[in-house]
């Protein structure tokens, strides 16, 4: 290989900073000595060094449709989200019901209004108070809490009991009280 | 000011707010190269849009212990190869008869105008003659600045094989713009 030849092998790393300082300062000395070189170096320059030219900015409208369109990326992925919570959360209260509180109340809520429909003793507003009005269809209501509107009892008993709450009614009270953490104070 | 892993990690706990810094950041990046590949304005402001998007969909698989500039080019790389080789307006592969595309439309930016205007028209229509994996490789170098180990981490491609088609990328647009041996393209 001519001396020629093994400098331009070398040029790539030469005008990318890559070589050690020696060899650096070889191929720099026989750049200077030899005009053919030379200008294939600085032909290479002339490429990498006028590449960052070719920087173009993209237009302020774009970058806030792109803003844009990750807001709404954002949002969509939020209600997809709180979609699995309230899954979780529904199976998680289900449990409850089935196995924690075998004995919760088939019920109604419209608005603060309650309608209890089921066959068997009941326990409402365990503790609470109920802000609406209370209709029982069925089944014997035994109330603990406070009921602020009327009662109305259509095929069924309705008691008041003081009674000290079981272990069992504690948890389902606990359970109950996570499930409208979870779905922000929203009724079930 | 705070750092990319910093706004990333912002992002991921609900901070609506970071992730449009992390735009403004690094829009010009992505833009600049998804546009010097497709040389298509219009095309190349979709695809930007397209890649933070999906870096925005895919935030929680990135690895902080690379720079979040090197992840999101990677993203905008893909994109431009997926797009090429689906449109086969230019072909990604480096055959001599894909070489000879001079005639390609040489998209003029208003903004090169501040610029040495003939120097990067010529550039750009030198670029327009190299295949597109060398083209993708050099502007990886040259315009984002990467050095070879993180292109070869960019493109999932061994070190040698980036230097070798950053080495003929170089000589093949010194070709086009100082010998016009068009004829010698091919190798
Ligand atoms: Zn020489």
């Amino acid at each position: 290989m001519s001396e020629c030849e093994h400098v331009r092998s070398k040029l790539d790393d030469y005008i990318d900073g890559l070589l050690p300082p020696l060899e650096y300062r070889e191929i720099k000395a026989h750049l200077i000595s030899c005009p053919k070189c030379n200008k294939e170096a600085e032909e290479l320059f002339f490429i990498t060094e006028n590449m960052e030219n070719l920087v173009v900015e993209p237009t302020d409208l774009l970058k806030l449709r792109i803003k844009k369109e990750i807001a709404k990326d954002s949002k969509w992925r939020k209600k997809r989200l709180r979609k699995y919570y309230s899954l979780a959360a529904a199976i998680m209260l289900m449990l409850t019901i089935a196995y924690i509180v075998p004995r919760s109340i088939p019920c109604e809520r419209i608005g603060d209004d309650v309608a209890i429909h089921s066959r068997g003793k009941n326990i409402i507003v365990d503790g609470e108070s109920l802000p609406g009005n209370l209709t029982v269809v069925g089944g014997d209501v035994y109330v603990q809490g406070e009921i602020k509107g009327n009662v109305t009892s259509i095929d069924g008993q309705v008691s008041a009991m003081i009674n000290k709450r079981s272990i069992w009614q504690r948890l389902g009270n606990f359970f109950q009280a996570i499930w409208s953490l979870i779905i922000g104070g929203e009724k079930w | 000011m705070f750092s990319d892993q910093e706004l990333v990690k912002m992002t991921l706990k609900g901070n609506k707010n970071s992730f449009d810094d992390i735009v403004l950041r690094y829009s010009t990046k992505v833009y600049s190269l998804i546009l010097r590949m497709l040389r298509d304005p219009m095309l190349a402001e979709d695809l930007t849009q397209d890649t933070f998007l999906r870096a925005y969909r895919s935030l929680d698989k990135y690895n902080p212990a690379y720079p979040f500039g090197n992840w999101i080019l990677k993203i905008a790389s893909n994109l431009c190869i997926d797009n090429i080789r689906k449109s086969k307006k230019v072909a990604f592969s480096d055959s001599d008869t894909e070489l000879s595309l001079l005639t390609q439309n040489v998209f003029a930016d208003p903004q090169e105008a501040l610029l040495d205007k003939e120097t990067s028209r010529e550039l750009t229509q030198a670029l327009t003659v190299l295949p597109a994996k060398y083209r993708l490789v050099i502007l990886l170098r040259y315009l984002e600045g990467l050095k070879y180990e993180e292109i070869a981490t960019v493109l999932e491609e061994p070190l040698g094989t980036i230097k070798t088609k950053l080495h003929r990328a170089r000589w093949l647009l010194k070709d086009y713009l100082f010998n016009k041996k068009e004829g010698e393209f091919g190798e």
